[in-house]
């Protein structure tokens, strides 16, 4: 899901303050019994166990008490326990009286969410409605609802919810927000400013979320200027995390406002790392590498951290400084040496590097601490093919395929094939081949499907399948460019270099490609000669 | 016959369940409840509170005196007489149990919902053990009437029901439980147990993935999962579960251990070796990891691992376990060394007498092998076991009238076993009683009819009578049903006596291909005298007998992961070419070898090979065969595959290490992955240019 809000995601806690706060409305804490005020304490000090353990108590000696079955159930579901939960939830519902509305609401509350985490939503929606008959003026249940018609993308209904609860509470934001975000969603850019600055009006200047879902609208609209003065603004409040995924934009346009602003914060806050990390990510993404690797060591220079010289090394490794890469990634790994990853990261920057034995001697070391991690095998795997050693590259990608029992992954499977075929088994090759098209029957943006066509020969199911996964990409609208990756890796593989070529070209454009991988790519060995493609990547490398 | 004499003796012994299991579960559930007790219309008698304080303080003699005082006091105090009857029940008096649960029936308030309950409940787990499964379901629908809101009464009966194979029933069941409390995750693992036996397998997977969301550390959950896909076929995901069943829960996933399934079998030993490396002090990995490898006669490995648990708990012997495999090797003279190590490690315990016994008799230490037996009867003279193994030792070595008095023996102790039976009947007709051996097949084929496991005994009952046809019929149904090695093996016995002897040898194959392995007691089962000296036979056991020690020579080389970190040892290289030389020696004959941790095995190239012979560093006798290789470039040479007797580096010393000679002189020598492992775990300090190596 690519937007949440944060205010209706937070359903443990809102159960439990809903079970709670709707008990002091209806009976005073006074009123409460010993055993329940202690549970109740020891649940706002966030000891849950102790908390359960008071309503068990409480439970003891009345069990028929409805309300101590929704304390306990509120208390298991913010431990987690969804199965105990939702036991206690069946019982509030059973004993609990007409007259115990909130109680009432809460507990159909918490079994809707567990009956959302089985992934059973008709059950959970079910149970709001129950909730909404109980009392139709609570504004959780109908946000609670919106959220699941959201995520179904039914957005008239969502609308419906969101507009009842702003009829229930003009001046609460929650309505005006979900709104929002239903519009940036249909692209009604315009409306969604509407409600976002209908919540300006409502709420002080410390609301960060509603900056960026009004910078996600002026986006929308191309307005860069604002929306990046939106972004900026979202960042200085919370450090707001949504806005801290619109700052890595390729457009010119974004790139130029968010520059020139992210700038500013950074010589005005120069002991905020934030700033000067987030401007190393903007010129990362739009390939500017040398002013990157500046930024990133202003940050080292006032907190030096693992994380930043892993940066630095890949935006090295893009640059094809390759020596000094390594050097930043071991520094890395003396600054942090728990960090088993690191260590993988250094294997992978070998492996860029072209040095495929010393990556191989790398990932050994790595595999000696994280045995068990499938991705090390297979790139250990790919190593070993670089090198030439396909009986060694095909006994790792067996074991990566054997060890990943969850999920199988395709990429995989390609690996194999590749190196059955150049071993000569030709056989075992289709076989894999075949399994891919299987495991990626559906055309999507990361399918390996062409590419499987194309090495069992089939040229025509390769082209077709290339566009379908392409429409898909399209379809989908986001901007994941991994579709176009995919397609000029078939076109290159084709020998259409024009197509690979312009493809590859409109990539890097959207800023979505790294030119170590690019250059890494077997696929794309029919460019590598071309002064075409050469001067492509000159062009990227020294932007 | 294959069956009773080759019995195992897993560690099993942490996994079963106990017999009373539900019976003590209730009993808490009492215990647990009787913090709530007085709060209802309990009496408040001295009897019967004294009775209750003893209750919890577990000492339920003294209970059973109170609560009778009680109930001559007060006879209609209904629970009173529950709680004799709980205790009745936990100390397995039935019949006592039984009276006291229909008093308390009888007295107990209406309205006392959870007594009356569990009175019931109590009452159909009784019924259940006496076989009186109509009375227990109908204290289950009583259950349910009393209390419509519990779910227990549910749970019993579809347990019943499943037992019964009324899965239908048992789906109901637990569909109304869920109707009654969604959460409640066991209903959807009866649920899933349900569909798995209906070999309803994705369904079953499906519904597992629920109560896995409920809650995910309940290691059952994996355990049924794990059935299901075993039922699917898909080893990586069935090998995850069985793993991360057992992780969370040792009892209920030991079943799943015994896989026969190689795809299967290969990627649980490949991540418990994952695990062992990663998590090198859990010793439950080997041992899980033997278990495995011996069920899938994997011995050579079976026995590393079991030497691994050794080394990591010095106190944990497996030597019975290790006999077995040995003796499945056919190696009966280190099977017996070990069995001598079990017994004097402790002398109670019987089951390796009776391995001891049966090594003796495989080794044709006839002599020694009975008075082995002797001595377990000596020591268990009611166990039918004893007279048995002696009986049949006896039957196949023709004293017929020794084994038929040891079989009427187990059969006085035990007469409903048909085996014993067939066994005496056999003997009988060797002694031209027939009479009487027609009378045992006829008395075998009565108390066997209903038992499952009992088919081959039947089929060959049938075969002693002349009915061929039937013994047939029932040799079939017996390999129509996931039929075993140990199947097959009876089935070739069967057509053996039969003197059908392609077909004998045919189903024997069938037996070999799916891991029968037991040369040993081949060699003596009378039952293959048809087909032993037949050169199909003598080719297809010697055919088995080097695939036992090649597979023994393979399992010392696959392991890819070592674990125990108790001896360190340093061995300085030098890096020539690109390449790291390890000084080294074989056979006392100095060398520098090329250290590969890529290559696959070890080789050496003609001339190191031919300089050796020459000068007696290796002689004829170290010539095992020919085999194909390849180094780590891929390229594939035939060459002879030679023993190295010794091959030290540093402190380490390896014996019988096989080699490859290279007939391309230009390859090097290359020491790879089958020495390296059986080093130990390899580390490699490139800043001292040293590998070190802990064993």
């Amino acid at each position: 899901m690519k937007y949440r809000i944060i205010i209706l995601t937070t359903c443990l806690v809102c159960a439990m303050s809903a079970a709670f706060a709707g008990s002091k409305k209806e009976k005073k804490s006074e009123e409460f019994s010993y055993n329940e005020q202690r549970g109740i304490e020891a649940m706002n000090d966030g000891n849950y166990e102790e908390g359960i353990e008071f309503f068990k108590k409480e439970l003891s000696d009345n069990p028929e008490s409805g309300r101590a079955h929704t304390f306990l159930a509120t208390a298991y579901l913010t431990n987690e326990n969804l199965d105990l939960s939702l036991s206690e939830a069946n019982k509030a519902l059973r004993f609990l009286s007409n007259k115990e509305t909130t109680m009432l609401v809460g507990a159909h509350s918490i079994r809707a969410k567990i009956h959302l985490y089985l992934g059973d939503t008709i059950q959970a929606l079910k149970d709001y409605e129950q909730a909404l008959k109980v009392d139709p003026k609570d504004e959780d249940t109908y946000s609670y609802r919106a959220q699941i018609y959201y995520e179904q993308k039914k957005y008239d209904l969502a609308q419906a919810d969101y507009n009842t609860m702003i009829k229930l509470n003009p001046k609460g934001v929650e309505g005006y927000m979900g709104l929002a975000r239903n519009c940036n969603d249909l692209k009604q850019y315009d409306k969604a400013l509407e409600y976002c600055n209908k919540v300006v009006d409502l709420t002080d200047d410390d609301y960060s979320q509603v900056y960026t879902y009004r910078a996600t609208a002026y986006k929308g609209l191309n307005n860069w200027e604002k929306a990046s003065a939106d972004i900026v603004h979202a960042l200085d409040i919370d450090k707001e995390q949504d806005a801290i995924g619109l700052v890595r934009t390729s457009h010119p346009e974004g790139f130029k406002h968010l520059e020139k602003l992210l700038t500013e914060k950074a010589t005005q806050h120069s002991d905020d790392i934030m700033w000067n990390y987030l401007l190393a990510c903007l010129y990362d993404t739009n390939y500017m590498f040398g002013k990157a690797v500046e930024k990133y060591n202003e940050v080292n220079k006032v907190d030096p951290m693992t994380t930043i010289e892993y940066n630095i090394a890949f935006t090295l490794c893009q640059q094809g400084k390759h020596d000094e890469a390594e050097e930043h990634m071991r520094k890395a790994i003396a600054m942090d040496t728990t960090d088993n990853d690191l260590v993988l990261n250094l294997s992978e920057l070998l492996y860029y590097a072209k040095k495929y034995d010393q990556a191989i001697e790398v990932a050994n070391t790595y595999l000696e601490l994280e045995p068990d991690d499938v991705t090390a095998y297979s790139h250990r795997g790919l190593c070993e093919m670089k090198a030439g050693n396909y009986e060694k590259a095909l006994k790792d990608i067996n074991m990566s395929i054997d060890i990943s029992a969850q999920s199988e992954n395709p990429y995989s499977y390609l690996l194999r094939a590749k190196c059955y075929q150049k071993l000569g088994n030709n056989e075992l090759a289709q076989a894999d081949l075949k399994h891919i098209i299987e495991l990626d029957s559906v055309p999507s943006e990361d399918s390996l499907t062409p590419q499987a066509y194309f090495y069992l020969g089939d040229k025509d199911k390769t082209m077709a399948e290339n566009q379908a996964c392409l429409d898909a990409a399209a379809n989908d609208g986001d901007d994941d460019t991994s579709g176009l990756y995919n397609s000029a890796c078939i076109y290159a593989l084709m020998g259409d270099t024009d197509t690979a070529l312009a493809q590859l070209r409109q990539l890097l454009a959207m800023g979505g490609g790294k030119l170590f991988v690019i250059e890494n790519d077997s696929d794309f060995d029919i460019l590598h000669d071309l002064p075409a493609y050469k001067a492509l990547m000159q062009e990227y490398r020294n932007k | 016959m294959h069956t009773i004499l080759l019995t195992f003796h897993y560690y099993t012994n942490i996994f079963m369940k106990h017999k009373f299991l539900s019976f003590a579960i209730m009993a808490c559930l009492g215990f647990l409840s009787l913090s709530a007790a007085g709060k209802s219309q309990e009496p408040e008698t001295y009897n019967y509170k004294r009775g209750l304080e003893a209750v919890q303080d577990q000492d339920y003699d003294q209970a059973l005196n109170y609560f009778s005082k009680e109930v001559k006091e007060n006879p209609k105090n209904g629970y009173a007489h529950f709680w004799m009857a709980i205790i009745s029940i936990y100390q397995e008096d039935l019949g006592d149990g039984l009276s006291s649960i229909n008093q308390a029936i009888k007295y107990l308030p209406k309205d006392e919902k959870e007594r009356l309950t569990q009175a019931y409940g109590s009452r159909a787990q009784v019924y259940l053990t006496m076989k009186d499964t109509v009375s227990a379901l109908n204290d289950y629908a009583e259950m349910t009437r009393v209390d419509e809101y519990s779910t227990t009464p549910y749970f019993e009966r579809a347990n019943v029901y499943f037992d019964m194979k009324k899965y239908d029933l048992a789906t109901a069941d637990y569909n109304k439980i869920l109707s009654i409390d969604d959460g409640e995750q066991m209903a959807y693992i009866g649920l899933a147990r349900n569909l798995s036996a209906q070999k309803k397998y994705q369904e079953a997977v499906k519904v597992l993935e629920r109560a896995k969301i409920l809650d995910p550390a309940e290691g059952k959950v994996y355990t049924y999962r794990a059935e299901a896909y075993i039922g699917l076929k898909n080893w990586p995901k069935a090998t995850d579960d069985i793993i991360t069943g057992l992780r969370l829960e040792e009892k209920t996933i030991a079943q799943h251990m015994y896989l026969k399934d190689p795809e299967g079998v290969r990627l649980l030993l490949l991540k418990l070796d994952i695990l062992m490396a990663k998590e090198p002090n859990v010793v439950k990995w080997p041992v899980f990891a033997a278990m495995v490898a011996q069920n899938a006669n994997h011995y050579q490995k079976a026995i590393d691992y079991y030497n691994e648990v050794h080394r990591m708990e010095p106190e944990v012997n497996f030597d019975e376990n290790i006999a077995q495999c040995y003796s499945n090797m056919g190696n009966n003279e280190l099977a017996l060394q070990h069995i001598d190590k079990a017994l004097e490690n402790d002398s109670t315990v019987l089951g390796s007498l009776s391995s001891k016994a049966l090594y003796l008799y495989q080794a044709h230490r006839n002599d020694e092998a009975l008075a082995c037996a002797s001595k377990l009867i000596e020591k268990l003279p009611a166990n039918p076991m004893g007279y048995y193994t002696r009986a049949t030792f006896n039957r196949h070595l023709g004293n017929y009238k020794d084994a038929i008095e040891d079989f009427t023996m187990a059969i006085t102790l035990d007469p409903e076993t048909a085996e014993f039976y067939v066994g005496r009947g056999v003997c009988y007709d060797n002694t031209g009683n027939k009479q009487l051996a027609t009378q045992d097949y006829q008395t075998a084929v009565k108390v066997g009819k209903d038992q499952e496991g009992q088919r081959s005994t039947l089929s060959q009952a049938y075969f002693y009578m002349g009915d061929n046809a039937k013994a047939i019929e029932l040799n079939d149904s017996c390999l129509a049903h996931d039929p075993t090695d140990g199947d097959y093996y009876n089935s070739a016995c069967l057509y053996s006596l039969m003197g059908n002897t392609d077909k004998a040898l045919d189903e024997l194959q069938i037996a070999f291909d799916k891991g029968f392995a037991h040369l040993g007691h081949m060699e003596n089962d009378r039952d293959m005298d048809n087909v032993r000296a037949l050169p199909r036979y003598k080719a297809m056991v010697e055919k088995k007998r080097d695939e036992i020690s090649r597979r023994s020579d393979d399992d010392e080389e696959v392991r890819a992961f070592g674990s125990i970190d108790n001896h360190v040892s340093e061995i300085p290289f030098t890096k020539e070419g690109g390449v790291y030389k390890v000084k080294c020696s074989i056979n006392d004959l100095p060398l520098s070898f090329i250290f590969d941790t890529g290559a696959a095995s070890v080789s050496l190239s003609q001339v190191e090979a031919t300089f050796m012979m020459k000068n007696g560093y290796l002689t004829a006798k170290d010539v095992v065969g020919s085999s194909a290789f390849s180094d780590a470039n891929g390229d594939v040479s035939i060459g002879t595959i030679i023993n190295l007797k010794k091959v030290k580096f540093g402190d380490c010393v390896l014996e019988n290490v096989k080699a490859g000679v290279v007939g391309n002189q230009r390859a090097p020598l290359l020491l790879g992955q089958s020495v390296l492992s059986r080093l130990g775990k390899i580390e490699i300090d490139y800043s001292r240019n040293v590998i070190i190596i802990k064993q």
